[in-house]
């Protein structure tokens, strides 16, 4: 099995989507404007970093919003649809997300608070 | 034998029908007759606006829409956009374009969903009574209710939810999603919706475990059935202070202020639920429906919510 990441940055105006794979594990940063433009981007995004995650075998995917100045409803969406493909897993395969962010932002906080209390095993702040 | 009594007649009016597509035409003009009112069918915006007049209902593709969103701002007694292709869901970034463009009835989902939808939506409109959960559910669903009493009772009113759809055998996904709702719309009614006479929102600093007695205007309720088709989770104040054709935009750009809540509560209704439902008097009530369909997981529904938002007297 490859040790490589196979997920592409996705850096278009307005949003940027970087993926990385250290010695510490799998994370994903999240900057600009997560707004409709970017909606279809997070999707597939979001499919690649699911899909690397299984095949690493992760117990925990980074994701960093500190850079993420805004999110609408879609692209939140796209983390509930995450939540719950990882939840569909078998009890092993799961992994968790761990959530980096931005204290200040009082809308990270709800948004975050949101998916805890969706998938409260699987998600940490 | 005598006949049956023919059904008493609607209020006057008529819907017009605009997709480019003959068989989406059939099937809309299929769905909407059941309303027993005059139908016409264009097929494209010119016609149907040359068609519309304030006391019609307008039932157009959303990609159609799209390309002159502004004409919602015509007079009609309400504009709906439909998806355009009869097996899809309409495409998130139409559904964003149209509520920033201000349309405040959007069904996204494609039949059979759309049929409950668009014939529900229209029957609110043509009688004028836009509350309500029961609309949304099978004849004699329950319907729990809880009224809190204190502003401290949301957690208490959130946990009664939680064990009740356990109770009924919800799949966890269903109800995790139902508090989150439950959760952000009970925020919303007890500390956004309270105005004073210039409109200012006093109580959106307020702490959130301030004691406060809910009497009168204060009075905060959640209601909750489901029929195995849908979850409805409704909450109602009597501050009518939402402005139902601003929601739509807010929740495409709203959460920008930094710093602020900007709106991020209704943002994480929407992005939860298949259908946000908005009904207003102003001044009087607020109330906002979510409704979950159980019979598909999230993950299938794909990612556009249905909004419709209502305004009565």
């Amino acid at each position: 099995m490859s040790l490589e990441l196979n997920i592409p940055d996705v850096v278009q105006q307005g949003f940027a989507f970087r993926a990385a794979l250290d010695p510490t594990g799998l994370s994903f940063q999240l900057s600009g404007s997560a707004d409709a433009r970017a909606t279809s981007e997070l999707e597939a995004f979001v499919r690649h970093m699911h899909d690397e995650a299984r095949r690493l075998a992760v117990s925990e995917v980074v994701v960093d919003l500190n850079g993420c100045k805004f999110m609408n409803s879609s692209c939140f969406k796209a983390f509930l649809v995450w939540l719950t493909q990882i939840a569909e897993l078998a009890p092993d395969d799961r992994y968790k997300l761990r959530f980096a962010w931005d204290g200040s932002s009082y809308w990270q906080r709800r948004g975050l608070q949101a998916l805890k209390a969706y998938a409260v095993d699987l998600v940490q702040l | 034998m005598r006949p049956p009594a023919p059904p008493a007649p609607p209020p006057p009016g008529a819907i017009v029908i605009a997709h480019p597509e003959r068989k989406a035409q059939r099937a809309l003009h299929r769905i909407v007759g059941a309303a027993r009112w005059p139908v016409r069918i264009v097929a494209d915006l010119d016609a149907l606006v040359a068609a519309v007049d304030a006391s019609a209902i307008a039932v157009v593709d959303a990609t159609l829409a799209r390309t002159r969103p502004e004409i919602c701002a015509r007079p009609a007694r309400a504009w709906i956009a439909v998806p355009g292709d009869g097996g899809a869901p309409t495409e998130p970034d139409t559904v964003d374009a149209l509520l920033e463009a201000g349309w405040t009835h959007i069904a996204a989902h494609p039949m059979p969903l759309l049929a409950e939808e668009l014939l529900t939506t229209i029957f609110k409109l043509i009688h004028g009574d836009p509350f309500g959960l029961e609309k949304y559910l099978a004849w004699r669903a329950p319907v729990h209710a809880c009224t809190l009493a204190d502003a401290r009772d949301r957690e208490p009113a959130l946990a009664a939810l939680a064990a009740d759809l356990a109770g009924m055998g919800l799949p966890e996904r269903a109800s995790s999603l139902a508090r989150v709702i439950a959760d952000e719309l009970l925020a919303n009614a007890l500390y956004a919706a309270p105005v004073d006479g210039d409109g200012h929102r006093f109580r959106l600093r307020e702490a959130r475990d301030q004691p406060r007695a809910l009497t009168g205007r204060e009075a905060v309720t959640v209601r909750w059935g489901t029929d195995a088709r849908y979850l409805a989770i409704e909450v109602a104040d009597g501050w009518g202070s939402l402005d139902e054709a601003a929601v739509g935009g807010r929740i495409v750009s709203g959460a920008r202020a930094p710093g602020g809540d900007g709106g991020m509560g209704l943002t994480l209704v929407y992005a939860c639920c298949t259908q946000l439902v908005i009904g207003t008097a102003p001044a009087a009530r607020t109330e906002l429906i979510a409704l979950l369909d159980l019979r598909y997981r999230p993950t299938e529904l794909g990612r556009s919510t249905s909004f419709h938002a209502f305004r009565g007297g």
